[in-house]
């Protein structure tokens, strides 16, 4: 009982320190405003009636004048005005751009037949009836574009990514370059994220891909460098196959050399910033410096506090591509497992994706079994089992986890899965 | 980023005399008076006391620069009922966890406005640091925010700020045993559900580390 009570005072202590460095943050003007002078609260007149109404009108033009107009867009690079409802035809020899009021472009390909079937303030209604189409939809508040890719539904916020149907063999292919899009249609009714790197293929006639049988716990997986590499290619090439998993790669990007500490840099100006919690400059500062060329050159420390910075920054993409790229230049160290774990509750968190956060998750025991996750680990994985249906896999996990921690948290979960 | 405080003005109008320090009995009378240099020295004396205390009944809350302006309004206005100096940092800890309470109410009432399922904060929110140390924090709020009220603002004077249970008895208004019992139920309450949130369980018993950036 004692040990109890220590243990929650000197928790509490961790709290309060790391609030008291909140605290420090707030910005407080109690003294200002306590000895400004008080004109502000004496003299308080009552409105002449008429002046309320004329206040009133007023305002309602403004609303009105001000109301979110329909975007509109331009075709080809005459700036022909584009009509809602008509269909377009990119020529045999070339492609056909559509430059939309927003900032967003298509871009049909030679050969594609597409059809701009509504606009809105807040987006456009594109149906894609045949051939492909590059997308790049400025990421704005509030962003809601729809892409009809035969009968499949592409949902966008802003995101840039490369989209192709093919009438004749009923198959759907999108290939993500930034962002993410939800995507659903036949077989995939229910929906499916995509995010940057991923590529999607479906046919209409055949059931989706599943994805990779989720690891035992006796068994994990051993990633490789190819299988956790990044997917880059450029858009166009149709022949690309599924890589719509973490293991699974379209293209095995060549090893890189592993980053020895003389290589990296010493405390990056962005690493500073997010060690003093300066968390939207240090984004800023990572961009300038190039986020890319940034997660090729820093130490795994550093490149685990980037991704952290882009996490929290509501960047999930960069901060999916700093993990990865943590694990594939530093393989077999604990930045590399933690950042398996982090992938894991990325994938679980931000994507739903649950059989992918069961791989990253069982990746991460299999790298680091006493590791300090493991046990949050083992919970998230009979979790993420759970939720992606494979009820096997998580009953034999809840198992293994009573075994190793019966008055955990996730106890109770592992209990109901096993009395089942 | 706290703003930095300007120069106080002491050419304008002040009377001609030496105002009291805040541990002086006079310094009631200075207040009171509203002599400016006196309430500039209330205000830096507790500033920092009162937003830790805001703050610890609280948490993380985007309306604490405003309830601590109010605390010291409310101060400032009921400076009758205050005769000895000294009593000054316990009455105006009453004040702050009044306007804690007041504001955890507002916050009580809004959720039912709110027609969804409260739900926890995002696991990533777009300002949040990438400290976990920030990250348990936030947690620990979530277990706070299920507690009574009356629970939770003795678990979070007594455990959180660790103020003696004679303080905060005067902080709550009530007796020193009544604390007692409030503070054991919302340790063993906090505990209970502490122990359902992987990070708060293995950070509060396990063997995880605290780790900062």
């Amino acid at each position: 009982m004692d040990d109890h009570l220590d243990n929650l005072a000197r928790f509490a202590r961790r709290v309060a320190s790391t609030q008291d460095r909140q605290l420090r943050t707030v910005t407080l003007t109690t003294r200002e405003r306590l000895l400004a002078p008080a004109a502000a609260h004496s003299q308080r007149h009552a409105r002449a009636p008429a002046l309320v109404l004329a206040v009133i009108a007023l305002a309602a033009c403004i609303v009105w004048l001000t109301r979110p107009q329909a975007i509109s867009f331009e075709v080809g690079s005459g700036g022909e005005a584009g009509r809602v409802g008509a269909w377009i035809a990119a020529p045999e020899g070339g492609a056909l751009p559509l430059q939309f009021s927003d900032g967003s472009t298509l871009r049909l390909e030679a050969a594609t037949r597409a059809r701009v079937a509504s606009t809105g303030p807040a987006g456009a209604h594109v149906v894609l009836e045949r051939g492909a189409i590059d997308v790049d939809v400025r990421h704005l508040p509030d962003r809601a574009w729809t892409i009809d890719v035969g009968p499949y539904t592409v949902l966008v916020t802003g995101t840039r990514f490369h989209v192709a149907w093919s009438a004749e063999d009923e198959t759907f292919r999108l290939q993500m370059i930034e962002g993410s899009v939800r995507v659903s249609g036949p077989r995939i009714e229910e929906g499916r994220s995509a995010t940057a790197g991923e590529v999607l293929e479906a046919r209409v006639r055949e059931p989706l891909p599943s994805t990779q049988a989720p690891p035992s716990m006796a068994s994990p997986p051993e990633p490789t460098q190819e299988a956790i590499a990044e997917t880059s290619a450029p858009p166009g090439d149709m022949a690309r196959p599924l890589a719509s998993h973490p293991t699974t790669a379209a293209t095995a990007l060549p090893a890189p050399p592993r980053a020895s500490a003389a290589s990296a840099p010493t405390s990056p100006a962005w690493a500073d910033l997010a060690r003093a919690q300066r968390f939207d400059d240090a984004l800023a500062a990572a961009d300038r410096a190039g986020f890319d060329r940034t997660c090729e050159a820093a130490a795994s420390a550093d490149l685990l506090i980037l991704a952290d910075v882009a996490r929290f920054g509501s960047r999930p993409a960069q901060a999916e591509q700093a993990y990865l790229a943590a694990r594939r230049r530093f393989p077999g160290s604990a930045d590399a497992a933690r950042a398996a774990f982090l992938l894991g509750r990325l994938a679980f968190d931000q994507r739903g994706a649950f059989a992918a956060a069961a791989e990253w998750f069982g990746t991460y025991l299999h790298e680091q079994p006493s590791g300090a996750f493991a046990r949050e680990a083992s919970g998230r994985l009979l979790e993420s089992l759970e939720r992606s249906g494979d009820i096997d896999g998580a009953t034999e996990a809840a198992r293994r986890y009573l075994a190793a921690y019966p008055g955990g948290p996730h106890a109770e979960r592992a209990k109901s899965l096993v009395t089942r | 980023m706290t703003i930095p405080w300007r120069a106080l003005d002491t050419t304008a109008g002040e009377p001609d005399q030496a105002l009291a320090s805040p541990a002086d009995a006079a310094f009631i009378g200075d207040l009171r008076r509203g002599a400016p240099r006196a309430v500039a020295l209330f205000c830096d004396r507790y500033s920092d006391h009162v937003l830790r205390v805001l703050g610890r009944i609280l948490g993380d809350d985007p309306e604490l620069a405003d309830l601590h302006h109010d605390v010291f309004v409310h101060a400032l206005g009921a400076l009758r009922s205050v005769r000895d100096a000294a009593a000054l940092k316990g009455w105006i800890t009453i004040i702050a966890a009044n306007v804690a309470r007041s504001a955890l109410k507002r916050r009580i009432r809004r959720r039912w406005l709110r027609f969804l399922p409260w739900e926890e904060l995002p696991d990533l929110p777009a300002r949040a640091a990438p400290d976990e140390a920030i990250d348990a924090v936030r947690r620990t709020y979530v277990v706070l925010d299920q507690l009574p009220m009356d629970d939770r603002v003795a678990f979070a004077l007594r455990v959180l700020e660790g103020m003696g249970i004679a303080e905060v008895a005067d902080a709550c208004s009530v007796s020193v045993a009544t604390v007692k019992r409030r503070v054991a139920r919302a340790e063993r309450r906090f505990r209970e559900l502490a122990a359902k949130d992987p990070v708060l369980a293995e950070l509060i018993d396990g063997e995880a580390t605290w780790t900062t950036t």
